[in-house]
């Protein structure tokens, strides 16, 4: 839904020397700089998750449901494993579903938006986004539990490679988003083409490519950012729904989606603490990544900035 | 205007055939299929392949496919195969249902979103602009099955104020009805209306920011005035468009909520017909979900045009 | 919106989230028996309701519905007992088990008002075999139905197969002559205690008692079943006085609630079982030390108990601890002891382990089978073998394991009885049919054609020990326990027990006003 949020918003381009007005506004903005603290420690535990766990995120053990305390700060599981192991190891799984994701999305959103937005009317724009609203008009749930019921959730070998499900994820959801960026892209692009610059190069004689790849893009990369960070949170969330289904990240590797799932039937007996942190996390490092793409939203677009003290 | 309709009319046929032979050839492509799940595991292969014919299995895909759509365009989507019903008649039986969800779940939206959103935009910098997005951006950071089941666990349990699920019939019973549906509706709603009321804002300070505003404002027009008249009337426009797009995805997305909350919907018929392989079930229930999405969108186009006679469509 | 539903179950066992703390915390409680004061006796099942057929369902809770409304010849008690219904006596069966001869009551009477006579008995079951959903194992025994006279019926069977009685009670249900088949999907015909009143198909069925039911008109005037898709969900309908009797609960629940003196509650050995086949058609299990190993390696006490709560009773064998064919120095060769899984890996000529996949159903019925292997794979590893878990829909996991497309697979299975499960899960091959595609015995065919002459207990012990003897030696599977019936109901409700059968059988039920 984030999508349209932006989507709307007309674009111009980036006022000189943004870098350095984002550091002197992050530190006027308590909320982006807790946010950028929060996810700096979510992927430090992604990076280096065995400094920071204190127990095997694997081995169940005797100690089963131990509520939170020094010793276990998250508790126990069904299993007896570590809660706050398991939550540190699974950021791992978050943050690369999330990022991964992304990149994909866009490598096959921005063209194909870009593509349709330069050169449409017509019907190179109304071929693509024609396809892109079939998959937009999609119940999300479909595409993904049919594409990963065909493909199941082991590891497939292609030759001498071997594709973990986890790569088919990151595949599945990120084609879940290209049509959200491609249609960002398309507005951004539609606007971005009437500009003066554009007729002025086309006057020169550059070629309609070169235009569109070199100049009009770039112009576009603020709501290009805005929109992937937001899509990174969204893709936190559908990694987590679709392990909560089963259909995620297989056993016993933790994800924050799985640990849920896996709490089920325990949540009502009192024992708490296997639903609420999982949740809790998927929460706050969705809520930092949100508050990031607002920041960056309002240090992009200078109209904003300058309107920030009235 | 007649031009336009003609037009997105042929687009939206074009894109139902898309998603018609998109989930057709899904569902073909899964592995399993109705006759074992039916069969479990009672494999007598006479009985397999009677039950493959009865139910036109047999046939080549293409020949089931053609079949199956030229039946669509009549307005026949098939008859389910576990629920021996014609899917038309289930739709129609558990439609009322998703769209009451639906409804009210856009009604709370708005209901938060507008005061939000306006008070947001007028108060920038404010305490109550803070707070205000504060809860905005922690309702659309909330995952919804997480939020369903705090809110169940809060107002459904521990203080029993309202039910933990089932449904009833508004028509039926308005009071009971209506209580069934409050927890669902925020659930849904929760993160809709964060999107919207960030939408406001949005468009509010953009058009705070006009000229015309500015000048409104030298003449001495009062800034309640300036801020309900003229910036509210035309954030109005943008606005709309993202309750629209909300609401299309209310009506295709509320297989979570019904899911969590137990209610007799078309989201958790359609997810049921999927783990079952029921393919006529969830053939029809996504062509429908994808005409309902399309036609809403259409809507919103319509009366974005009404509204706004700048924009030509 | 880029959000996915989660799985029914799993969601709707979330959504009961905190159940059990309104049992013991603050809040009004609900008022013994009928608090809601409508009339109805309210039982949950967890399963679809799709149709008011009495035989063609697949989950195996539905078999509520077709109890109250149906008859048959004969039937199956809460405890697992067969006694005549709409025979006068339990059959005369000959020596060579092939012939059942039965003789009916002649005062049956149909929902349509038709009197039973034999001639209704032979249709319905003509109709059974030409039209019957699960009927492939039925026709491979059953030859033919011949009338003998208008209350006298017989059937002759290809092969012994006493277990078809138990089998009536579960697929089957008598229909007056000339029935449609196609119309019992949307109307009751049979001569069960009740009839239909109202169907909601996957919301509610109510029923009412029949004043002309052969055997009395039932105490309990009228009943209520709905369908709640969750254990949790309907611990809290429960709780909240939405329903008297719950189908299931989530495991953990059951002894803390059954110890409020507001519920009562009891869990009996079901005819289902938790085991897990190997394919033994193929690499690596094709090789009996590494089935071996596996089966070692397994604590199936934890998984049973700790895990399950005891809803799982564990055993090595197919047969419970209980049970009259249990044999204590069978259920030694597979117990639980980590060195002798590492001897076999040794044996085998892997002493380091070995990789495979067990493919797991998500969801499961009756439990989640994801928990379990989650142990599995941590006491696997303990001994150096790697078990990699393939989740699957069920749907994707018959066709799978039809085509013998799995290595191992651990789940969850219901069936008529438990000695139905030696026939036809396990080995035996009826008609050619190789169950999951693995190697067929003749040897143990013929124990268990032995085993079926009739139903006398002494006389089968010792051939049920030799099948089992057989099944143990080719370690065909790792059995992990047998799956128990359990429900919880209000306080002051009469006549009710869990079932053998595991479907609820409420036809004696009654809750006072």
């Amino acid at each position: 839904m984030s999508t349209v949020v932006v989507e709307r918003q007309s674009v111009t381009q980036p006022a000189p020397k943004a870098s350095r007005r984002w550091l002197r506004q992050l530190w006027r903005d308590p909320l982006a700089l807790i946010s950028l603290v929060v996810l700096a420690v979510v992927l430090a535990a992604a990076i280096a998750p065995t400094w920071i766990a204190t127990h095997s995120h694997v081995r169940p053990s005797m100690e089963r449901l131990v509520p939170p305390s020094t010793e276990r700060l998250m508790g126990t599981d069904q299993f007896g494993r570590d809660v706050f192991s398991r939550a540190v190891v699974a950021a791992q799984v978050s943050i690369a579903v999330g990022v991964i994701t992304v990149v994909l999305a866009l490598a096959i959103g921005v063209p194909l938006g870009a593509v349709a937005g330069f050169y449409g009317p017509g019907p190179i724009d109304t071929t693509i986004m024609r396809i892109m609203d079939v998959m937009l008009a999609f119940p999300p749930i479909i595409l993904a539990i049919a594409v990963i019921a065909a493909l199941g959730t082991e590891s497939i070998e292609i030759g001498p490679f071997e594709i973990p499900h986890i790569a088919k994820l990151m595949f599945v959801i990120g084609l879940l988003y290209a049509p959200q960026v491609a249609r960002v892209v398309r507005s951004a692009v539609l606007v971005e083409k009437n500009e003066q610059y554009v007729m002025a190069e086309r006057a020169l004689g550059a070629s309609r490519p070169r235009i569109l790849f070199r100049d009009v893009l770039r112009n576009c990369i603020s709501p290009i950012s805005v929109q992937a960070t937001v899509l990174v949170a969204n893709a936190i969330i559908a990694e987590a729904s679709l392990s909560f289904l089963g259909l995620g990240i297989q056993p016993p590797q933790p994800s924050w989606g799985g640990m849920l799932a896996d709490a089920k039937t325990y949540v009502q007996s009192g024992e708490w603490w296997l639903t609420v942190f999982p949740g809790m996390l998927i929460f706050v490092t969705v809520c930092a990544l949100n508050v990031l793409g607002d920041y960056l939203r309002d240090v992009l677009d200078p109209r904003e900035a300058t309107a920030g003290a009235p | 205007m007649l031009g336009f309709l003609l037009q997105r009319l042929i687009s939206l046929g074009i894109v139902l055939f898309g998603a018609s032979l998109v989930i057709f050839a899904i569902m073909r492509f899964l592995p399993g299929d109705p006759v074992l799940a039916m069969l479990g595991f009672d494999t007598d292969p006479v009985v397999v392949a009677e039950l493959r014919a009865e139910l036109g299995l047999d046939r080549p895909v293409l020949v089931q496919y053609a079949g199956w759509l030229a039946d669509a365009v009549r307005g026949d989507l098939g008859t389910s195969i576990f629920l021996r019903r014609e899917v038309v008649d289930l739709l129609a039986a558990r439609f009322p249902t998703t769209l009451a969800l639906a409804i009210a779940s856009l009604v709370v939206a708005l209901a938060v979103a507008v005061p939000a959103g306006v008070l947001s935009a007028r108060y920038k910098g404010k305490a109550l602009d803070h707070v205000s997005r504060l809860v905005g951006l922690a309702g659309v950071s909330m995952p919804n099955f997480w939020l369903g089941l705090l809110l169940i666990m809060f107002f459904g349990v521990q203080l029993r104020w309202l039910p933990v699920g089932g449904y009833v019939p508004i028509t039926q019973d308005p009071l009971a009805g209506l209580a069934h549906l409050i927890l669902p509706a925020i659930t849904l709603g929760t993160a809709y209306a964060a999107t919207i009321m960030r939408m406001l804002r949005g468009s509010m300070l953009d058009v705070l920011r006009r000229d015309y505003v500015a000048v409104a404002r030298a003449y001495g027009v009062p800034e309640r005035t300036v801020t309900w008249h003229d910036a509210f009337k035309n954030a109005m426009i943008p606005t709309l468009t993202v309750s629209g797009f909300a609401f299309g995805y209310m009506l295709a997305g509320t297989i979570i909520v019904e899911v969590i909350f137990n209610i007799p919907g078309v989201g958790r018929l359609l997810y049921e017909s999927i783990l079952t392989r029921d393919y006529p079930l969830v053939q029809g229930i996504v062509l429908f979900n994808v005409a309902l999405f399309v036609l809403v969108n259409l809507l919103v186009d319509v009366l974005y045009a009404t509204i706004d006679p700048r924009i030509k469509v | 919106m880029q959000r996915f539903a989660p799985n029914r179950r799993t969601a709707l066992k979330l959504a009961g989230a905190g159940a059990f703390g309104l049992a013991t915390g603050l809040g009004w409680r609900p008022a013994f028996a009928n608090p809601r004061g409508d009339g109805f006796l309210t039982a949950s099942i967890l399963g679809a309701l799709p149709h008011l057929h009495p035989w063609d369902y697949s989950n195996h809770d539905f078999g509520a519905l077709p109890i109250l409304t149906y008859s048959n010849l004969v039937y199956t008690a809460p405890d697992g007992s067969l006694h005549p219904e709409v025979a006068k006596a339990m059959p005369e069966i000959s020596a060579d088990g092939l012939v059942y001869t039965f003789d009916l009551r002649d005062d049956v009477v149909f929902a349509t008002g038709k009197k039973l006579t034999a001639e209704d008995v032979a249709y319905s079951f003509e109709l059974y075999l030409e039209r019957g959903r699960r009927r492939g194992d039925f026709r491979a025994f059953m030859e033919s139905v011949t009338i003998e006279d208008t209350y006298r019926v017989s059937f002759q069977l290809e092969r012994p197969w006493s277990g078809w009685l138990m089998y009536l009670t579960k697929y089957m249900g008598l229909l007056p002559a000339g029935t449609e088949h196609d119309s019992i999907y949307d109307t009751i015909v049979g001569s069960g205690p009740y009839m239909v009143t109202r169907f909601e198909p996957d919301v509610v069925i109510e029923l009412e008692a029949k004043s002309d039911y052969y055997m009395g008109e039932a105490l309990q005037k009228k009943i209520r079943l709905v369908r709640i898709a969750d254990g949790a969900t309907q611990l809290a309908n429960l709780q909240t006085g939405q329903v008297d009797i719950i189908g299931t609960c989530p495991p953990k629940d059951f002894a803390p609630t059954v110890a409020l003196p507001e519920y009562e509650g009891a869990m009996i050995p079901s005819a289902g079982i938790f085991y897990a086949p190997f394919n033994r058609q193929a690499a690596p299990f094709d090789n009996v030390h590494l089935r071996r190993a596996v089966a070692s390696a397994i604590d199936r006490e934890f998984i049973c108990n700790e895990l399950y709560y005891g809803v799982v009773t564990p055993s090595t064998l197919p047969a419970a601890p209980q049970e009259y064919w249990y044999d204590e120095e069978l259920a030694k060769v597979h117990a639980y002891d980590p060195d002798r899984a590492r001897f076999h890996l040794r044996e085998a000529g892997m002493p380091n382990g070995f990789r495979f996949t067990a493919t797991i159903p998500v969801p499961s019925a009756y439990i989640e089978a994801q928990e379990a292997a989650i142990i599995m794979q941590a006491n696997l590893a303990e001994v150096g073998i790697d078990m990699r878990i393939r989740q699957m829909d069920f749907s994707s996991m018959y066709a799978a394991a039809q085509n013998g497309d799995f290595e191992c697979f651990p789940h969850p299975s219901m069936q008529p009885s438990i000695e139905d499960y030696l026939l036809a899960q396990s080995y035996m091959c009826i008609a050619g049919k190789q169950y999951m595609s693995q190697p067929c015995n003749p040897a143990y065919d013929e124990v268990m054609a032995e085993v079926y002459l009739d139903n006398d207990q002494e006389r089968r012990r010792p051939l049920l020990i030799e099948a089992t003897r057989k099944l143990v030696e080719d370690c065909t599977s790792v059995w992990i326990g047998r799956l128990n019936t359990y429900h919880i109901w209000r306080t002051g409700i009469e006549n009710f027990e869990p079932s053998y059968m595991y479907a609820m059988d409420l036809r004696k039920t009654h809750q006072p006003s």
